[in-house]
């Protein structure tokens, strides 16, 4: 069955992130359960009520060219690399026009607008202004381009910052352009950097846990911040199969809606959010019960774990409380504009290798977040189709749907 | 399904069945066309805020921009610059509809270049002078760079998708490749596509600093796109917005087609500053997805702002896709009178072809006498004759190009 | 001091988008103005910004009218002095 039309392999996955860098220490550290809170360095965070957060290893000798960046460029640039040898791709076995790359990101990159706000505060000559053909990603739009700069990328070059569901829209997106025929392999992710606006902002909005990030948990009082950058290679099956990769899994489909109710919180129905699953499960030819696992949005606010327990029973009706879930952002924080592809990644795991990820400090249920909570360690178990939750300021929800790979893809369409 | 997509576009066109828009030239897309078609020209002094020099004094800019003039007093606090121009254009475009879209089934897809940085500083110059206990929550959301597209899902309840597109020049454009994607994909039944882009000074050291801005002797002078004596561009903002959707559907509920999107073609040249081969490409993905040929073009609306390396290569795609003098297509640079609105650009050109195509008229590219070029069919002056196929183009100096292929309405 | 009501609910005029004037001390933030738990916050923000005060999150419910407002900001303010 075959919902919206064609669906991608996963050949390639690249991760800087709170618990380590790469596809193979991103899954371990997943699978282990490891908490990637530390005390901030970045910054100074003793101006704010918590000084914690994942704080990502971005660490040189850099590639000429590439000192100058701002901090999500550099980790976007970290783990598009890895993506892309895992992937193997090389523009002898793909053509560089047909290959796209599109990223999500939440901010402009705030290190540098806070050093040219600082600077001037403090009468200091503020640094030089980026410019988009400069490329210094500064921008939202120029990460990509930067993307295609280092790698040659020829093909569609988009920026799709969505907040906190930027990357897994890009993922989307990079389905979408895949379906329409428009190119055979897109690098789509996302990456954010940590930083003091949105210290300030989750502070002042009283939405980060003074002591951990439990999601799904009765005491859950909020976010932990966090960074990184997190890519993966769509790949038709075509062009998967002329190069004999061998897929991580296959992202099936997509479902896209808006809640356009209020500019931080989501609609407390949870309708939104229900209707991007149901949307991600019919374009990917799914039925509810071919569901095994979902990758939470689960952020640990209290409003944010409630809806989404009420938009996957919604979704899923009577399946609901059987479906295992978990929330990456325990581990990772909350990583912005990266944050999407985080959750991909752990459906991603789920599909690959039947492992599912946890909900870290996880210790009193609640009775509003009744779901099949993965605590504390990592299960395996037969998947055949795992979900990844993304929800944004705005309202703006995505879903996406993984699917393990097998040989009878190579035979279908696509 | 599958076929037709990876074929290309199926039969059914896209209609744009309503147009809203706010820039320098006009708060409204009848006001803005009558003025361009004039040959007025939006550019003079900086109201907004005071340029530090040595950037230039003179952007156009949307003087005495006052939202509630439009939306009423209530329900804009918190909102910034770049929210309000961009809920005003999508107000100017609902309200044209004879008949309404449901909510429910609309989507909201818009370009932007740099969000709202101006917000994102001002946030954190709070944080930093006075403490970050005493930032204004409700200014945070602004500090994300879908801000502008999320009031207007949430001012008219729109719910079927909410995206954001940020591809610097190609933006405004992009979003119509999204868009019909998503249309295609039934996502959504109607979309509300455009771009938005505020004038600050962030902005406009930023494109100072990068080089691309004509520095005024005394005078605020336009921009000369594709000029001899082309030396630079001139800032603008603006939002603009259009509403679009399957053509059937347009028709069966009762809203006029203004114009139908036939396709949309994209690349990157893989390296840095404009670049003519991605242009040409992105003009051939286009026309070969919309199963025509250059020949059958009778408007380009062009990027091209005044800006010298960036004109001369959109110059040579033009040359490389029509043929010698540019081929029999009519040429038309808007940025000349609307300045270089970034992320809102694309969606204005489209703005202007959709238009041009309805009325027969090519507007003039501001400032321009001769060129240097080798195009022959640019012009300083309006031009009236048979428009049936327009292709808008956009490109960026990060390599981005990207094409949208119009045709006119049947039913004109 | 009771120019602390007139400065509060010019304040919070502002926040609710409404003219001073037609402010009743008694009208009910969420059922009367519709004020949602951000506006909550920001009048929360403004009231600390202004008298730099620190208002305990947890008060946040007890914010419900203009009165309720004034009282409570009186009271932090009277802890804040006693402290100093």
């Amino acid at each position: 069955m075959n919902g919206g039309g064609a669906q991608a392999a996963v050949t390639g996955l690249g991760a800087v992130s709170p618990v380590g860098s790469g596809r193979r220490a991103l899954f371990q550290a997943l699978k282990a359960g490891t908490s990637g809170r530390k005390r901030i360095t970045l910054f100074d965070p003793s101006p704010y009520p918590v000084e914690f957060g994942g704080q990502a290893e971005c660490k040189g000798p850099w590639p000429a060219g590439w000192e100058g960046l701002g901090r999500a460029a550099r980790l976007l640039l970290l783990a598009s690399s890895q993506a892309l040898t895992e992937a193997g791709v090389g523009w002898d076995s793909v053509s560089a026009e047909r290959a796209a790359v599109v990223v999500g990101t939440g901010m402009v990159e705030p290190l540098w607008v806070e050093e040219v706000v600082r600077a001037q505060v403090s009468g200091r000559e503020p640094p030089p202004a980026p410019g988009a053909w400069g490329l210094p990603g500064a921008l939202p739009c120029d990460l990509a381009p930067l993307v295609a700069r280092a790698f040659g990328f020829q093909g569609p070059c988009l920026g799709t910052p969505v907040a906190c569901s930027a990357s897994a829209f890009a993922l989307a997106a990079g389905l979408e352009l895949i379906r329409q025929g428009r190119v055979d392999l897109v690098l789509a992710g996302g990456t954010e950097s940590l930083n003091e606006t949105a210290m300030a902002g989750f502070a002042r909005l009283g939405a980060l846990d003074p002591e951990r990030c439990r999601p799904f948990d009765r005491e859950r009082q909020g976010i932990m911040v966090g960074e990184g950058a997190c890519m993966m290679v769509l790949e038709s099956f075509a062009s998967a199969r002329r190069r004999g990769r061998r897929p991580l899994g296959v992202l099936a489909g997509y479902g896209l809606s808006s809640d356009s109710c209020h500019p931080v919180a989501p609609d407390p129905s949870g309708e939104g959010v229900a209707l991007a699953m149901q949307r991600a499960l019919a374009d990917a030819g799914l039925g509810p019960d071919e569901v095994d696992f979902i990758s939470a949005h689960g952020t640990g606010t209290p409003l944010n774990d409630r809806v989404e327990t009420l938009a996957v029973r919604r979704a899923l009706g009577g399946r609901a409380g059987a479906v295992a879930l978990s929330a990456t952002k325990s581990m990772l924080g909350h990583t912005g504009g990266a944050a999407g592809a985080f959750g991909a990644a752990a459906a991603l795991l789920a599909v690959n290798a039947g492992w599912l990820s946890p909900t870290i400090n996880y210790r009193h249920p609640d009775p509003d977040c009744d779901l099949e909570c993965v605590a504390n360690r990592a299960r395996r178990i037969r998947v055949r189709a795992a979900l990844a939750n993304a929800l944004a300021f705005g309202g703006s929800n995505v879903c996406l749907a993984f699917r393990p790979w097998n040989r009878t893809h190579w035979s279908g369409t696509g | 399904m599958t076929a037709e997509r990876s074929a290309g576009r199926g039969k059914e066109a896209w209609a744009v069945t309503g147009l809203g828009a706010v820039a320098s030239l006009g708060t409204h897309p009848g006001d803005l066309w009558a003025r361009l078609v004039d040959g007025a020209t939006g550019v003079g002094p900086i109201d907004l805020f005071d340029p530090a020099a040595p950037a230039p004094n003179q952007a156009c800019e949307v003087r005495g921009f006052d939202a509630a003039r439009y939306l009423g007093p209530r329900g804009l606090r918190g909102i910034d610059r770049s929210g309000r121009l961009a809920l005003v254009a999508a107000g100017l475009a609902l309200q044209q509809l004879p008949a309404p879209l449901d909510p429910l089934e609309t989507g909201v897809v818009l370009g932007t270049g740099f969000g709202s940085v101006h917000s994102i500083a001002a946030f954190d110059r709070a944080s930093l002078q006075e403490g970050p206990s005493y930032v204004n929550p409700a200014d945070f959301p602004n500090t994300t760079i879908n801000a502008a597209a999320s009031q207007v899902g949430i001012r008219w309840g729109l719910k079927g998708l909410n995206c954001t597109v940020s591809s610097g020049f190609c933006a405004g454009l992009d979003a119509f490749g999204c868009a019909t994607g998503y249309l295609e994909a039934g996502l959504c039944r109607a979309a509300l596509v455009g771009g938005v882009e505020e004038l600050c000074l962030e902005s406009l050291l930023g494109f100072f600093h990068s080089g691309l801005l004509a520095l005024p002797d005394g005078e605020p002078a336009p921009a000369r796109p594709f000029d001899r004596r082309r030396r630079g561009a001139v800032l603008g903002e603006g939002a603009c917005m259009s509403v679009v959707e399957p053509e059937s559907r347009a028709v069966s509920a009762g809203r006029p087609v203004l114009a139908r999107i036939l396709a949309y073609g994209s690349a990157h040249s893989g390296g840095c500053g404009p670049d003519s081969r991605a242009m040409a490409r992105s003009m051939a993905l286009a026309l070969e997805r919309a199963g025509l040929l250059p020949r059958d073009v009778d408007l380009v609306v062009a990027g091209a702002s005044g800006a010298p390396e960036g004109d001369r290569e959109e110059a040579l795609a033009l040359l490389k896709v029509f043929g010698a003098g540019g081929g029999r297509a009519r040429i038309c640079a808007p940025k000349g009178a609307l300045g270089e609105c970034y992320g809102s650009a694309g969606a204005l050109c489209v703005l202007v072809a959709v238009l041009a195509l309805e009325t027969g008229v090519v507007p003039p590219t501001a400032g321009f006498e001769e060129t240097d070029l080798g195009l022959s069919r640019v012009s300083g002056s309006a031009v009236t004759g048979e428009l049936n196929l327009a292709l808008v183009h956009a490109f960026g100096c990060d390599g981005r190009s990207s094409a949208l292929v119009l045709e006119a309405s049947q039913t004109r | 001091m009771d120019d602390l009501e007139g400065e509060i609910r010019q304040l919070i005029a502002e926040i609710v988008e409404m003219e001073p004037e037609n402010l009743s001390p008694e009208a009910d933030f969420i059922k009367d103005l519709g004020l949602d738990s951000l506006r909550a916050l920001e009048v929360l923000a403004a009231l600390e910004r202004r008298y730099r005060i620190q208002i305990p999150q947890e008060r946040l419910l007890e914010l419900t009218s203009l009165r309720r407002v004034v009282q409570v900001t009186r009271e932090v303010l009277a802890q804040a002095q006693g402290a100093a």
